[in-house]
């Protein structure tokens, strides 16, 4: 039984640091066979950050990821470059507070960086409230194998913070029913859990509804072009954010 | 006392390491006592891990001022006697060839280890490739013995760094370990062994007074004995074409015997040197021939050709070079074809195409963008031509 899972962000929300811990957990506390290998741009932060773990029960030959059993995605880009790749039976779990998911697609939404932000005090910790939610939502590894791979992998100074960070994450999704805006996802993964015995990996997550249908919208030479909410969303960021920029900047005031 | 931050895991652990993490710890298993580079990625861990390791072990870590001082630093340090390492990537390793020459040449042990990235010159510093399976048996100039070891699993890269140590002290000759991005990166379950486990080799150090030491003597195994600087010994190194006392010479007989001694010490150890793996190839009828993580794609596309009734197996030569000769002859009449799989533009089916001479079809199915072959590409291009 091979799982794929990918994180991804962007550069300085600890990715990579989410995925070893997960492969860590896996590998040594689990005694699974694990491979971890990651993607990331030359910038320490804003630029895509991407890991892939695969774990399986046999040894492991093409180390990536193709068909997604869990995306755990941070941000706008990684979202939209990624949630293609999900089977149809994966789970999508998505930071609410970056990313604006397609109308009509089921997935996980939380938002963790606030989570982060205002339990822990510190929006970098929202890849150990990712993990939680992985633990809470899934069954590819337990929440005391992170623990105790979160303990063996961060700086001693940081343990309480990220250890605080992934229960808050854990129960978070735990109490996902009362949760704004992911009450149905819930239920549907609870159906599914309740109905696939023996809680194997099948039953993880929740059934993909529906794809998601592009829209036609005038092009700016009067063409028409087809564009995703999400792609309309990141644009509409960008030209917010070009606008501020040069509002603010003295020299051309 | 204070505790060591994350000290390294004891002898018998299991342990989720990267590929460069496993090479240092095969590193220091196999005795590294001197450690000079330029840091570069994607091989920036391996430097890391032996900043904070090798001075507690009463070892060397150096940052030099570039990657040609460092290859010079690890040449000065192994003839003092220690058992010294480079780690870089393809731009420091071409600034590193020509100090590797002289090694090769002045038969000077040491390894160096490459993390090959993608792209040519700086490339792609993150991404995977294979560019440089030529540059490590021709990078440095004129007619040299070297040996290329190229492992493919986390656990595979712990045990060919030790190895190569042993093979750059058995022959007295660099070796090349050649990972790539995704084996220096990827984190893989990996036991340490103890050191009962491994076998370790030292180099031969002389038995005979000083007076009468010859450090390029011709001896029965072509292999002289070293002496390290500093003990007595008083010799000459230079690059120049030396006699067996180290000094330089043109005379046209010492000069052949040098070049010849230097070859067969490689050529006639062939057995020794030349590891390398074969997957279901007894009855394939197409063998894929790959190394590093190519051959891992390689290995699953052969699981899935299989499974869907395509004879398909592979060659993972684990010693680049010398290439492994004879099993690619010995499987050149029974396969229809080779397909080369290699993450270039096309290296190493140059080497088989020139073994196989002809005996069997080979071809080359090559990707180079920066990312890792899929199984499911290798399988399509061997279910396509069949």
């Amino acid at each position: 039984m091979r799982t794929e899972c990918r994180l991804c962000g962007s550069g300085g929300q600890g990715i990579i640091l989410g995925g070893i811990i997960l492969a860590e957990a896996a590998a040594i506390y689990e005694g699974k066979f694990v491979a971890q290998v990651q993607d990331y741009g030359p910038a320490a932060r804003g630029d895509s950050s991407k890991t892939d773990v695969v774990i399986s029960d046999d040894p492991i030959d093409y180390p990536k990821c193709s068909r997604l059993d869990l995306l755990v995605a941070l941000s706008q880009r990684a979202y939209a470059e990624n949630s293609d790749s999900i089977k149809e039976d994966g789970v999508l779990i998505v930071d609410s507070d970056n990313v604006h998911m397609t109308k009509g697609e089921a997935g996980f939404r939380f938002p963790m960086t606030a989570i982060a932000r205002d339990q822990i005090g510190s929006p970098m910790s929202v890849n150990m409230v990712a993990l939680g939610a992985i633990a809470a939502l899934t069954h590819i590894v337990k929440l005391e194998s992170l623990k105790k791979s979160v303990l063996e992998r961060v700086p001693a100074h940081t343990r309480k913070h990220n250890l605080a960070a992934l229960m808050a994450g854990y129960k978070m999704a735990r109490g996902m029913k009362k949760a704004k805006g992911v009450a149905d996802a819930g239920r549907k993964a609870k159906e599914n859990n309740r109905t696939a015995k023996g809680r194997g990996p099948e039953a993880k997550g929740i059934r993909r509804r529906g794809k998601r249908k592009p829209q036609e919208r005038k092009g700016t030479q009067g063409k028409t072009v087809l564009t995703t909410k999400a792609q309309r969303h990141q644009e509409n960021q960008e030209e917010r954010q070009y606008r501020r920029l040069w509002s603010n900047s003295d020299s051309f005031q | 006392m204070k505790k060591r931050k994350r000290a390294i895991p004891s002898n018998g652990d299991i342990k989720l390491l990267q590929g460069n993490e496993a090479c240092v710890h095969g590193a220091l298993l196999a005795g590294v006592t001197f450690f000079a580079g330029y840091p570069i990625t994607p091989s920036t861990e391996i430097a890391e891990l032996m900043a904070r390791e090798l001075p507690r072990r009463g070892g060397v870590f150096v940052q030099m001022e570039d990657e040609i001082a460092s290859m010079g630093a690890v040449i000065g340090a192994s003839l003092a006697g220690a058992k010294a390492m480079t780690a870089t990537s393809g731009p420091g390793f071409s600034l590193k060839q020509e100090n590797l020459g002289f090694a090769s040449f002045t038969e000077i042990p040491c390894v160096v280890v490459d993390v090959m990235r993608g792209g040519p010159s700086t490339g792609l510093p993150t991404s995977v490739g294979q560019g440089d399976i030529m540059q490590s048996r021709w990078g440095t100039h004129g007619d040299h013995p070297i040996i290329v070891l190229v492992p493919c699993s986390v656990e595979e890269t712990l045990h060919l760094t030790i190895t190569a140590f042993n093979f750059s002290e058995k022959y007295r000759t660099p070796v090349i370990l050649l990972l790539d991005e995704v084996i220096g990166h990827m984190r893989e379950k990996a036991k340490i062994p103890s050191k009962a486990d491994i076998k370790v080799v030292e180099r031969k150090r002389p038995d005979v007074p000083a007076h009468a030491y010859q450090p390029y003597e011709m001896t029965a195994d072509l292999v002289p004995p070293l002496a390290d600087f500093g003990s007595g010994y008083r010799y000459h190194v230079t690059g120049l074409t030396h006699d067996q006392w180290g000094f330089p010479t043109m005379r046209l007989d010492e000069t052949k015997s040098l070049l010849t001694r230097l070859k067969d010490k490689i050529e006639t150890n062939r057995p020794d040197i030349c590891l390398s793996e074969e997957y279901l190839c007894k009855d394939a009828e197409h063998i894929l021939v790959a190394t590093g993580s190519a051959a891992r794609s390689c290995k699953a596309a052969v699981d899935a050709a299989r499974s869907m009734g395509i004879k398909a197996g592979l060659i993972r030569p684990i010693t680049l070079w010398p290439h492994p000769r004879r099993l690619l002859l010995h499987y050149a009449s029974s396969a229809k074809r080779f397909v080369v799989v290699e993450l270039n533009l096309g290296q190493m089916v140059l080497e088989v195409e020139r073994i196989v001479a002809g005996k069997t079809a080979v071809e080359s199915f090559t990707r180079y963008d920066g990312e890792l072959v899929t199984p499911e590409e290798i399988v399509s291009h061997l279910a396509e031509e069949e």
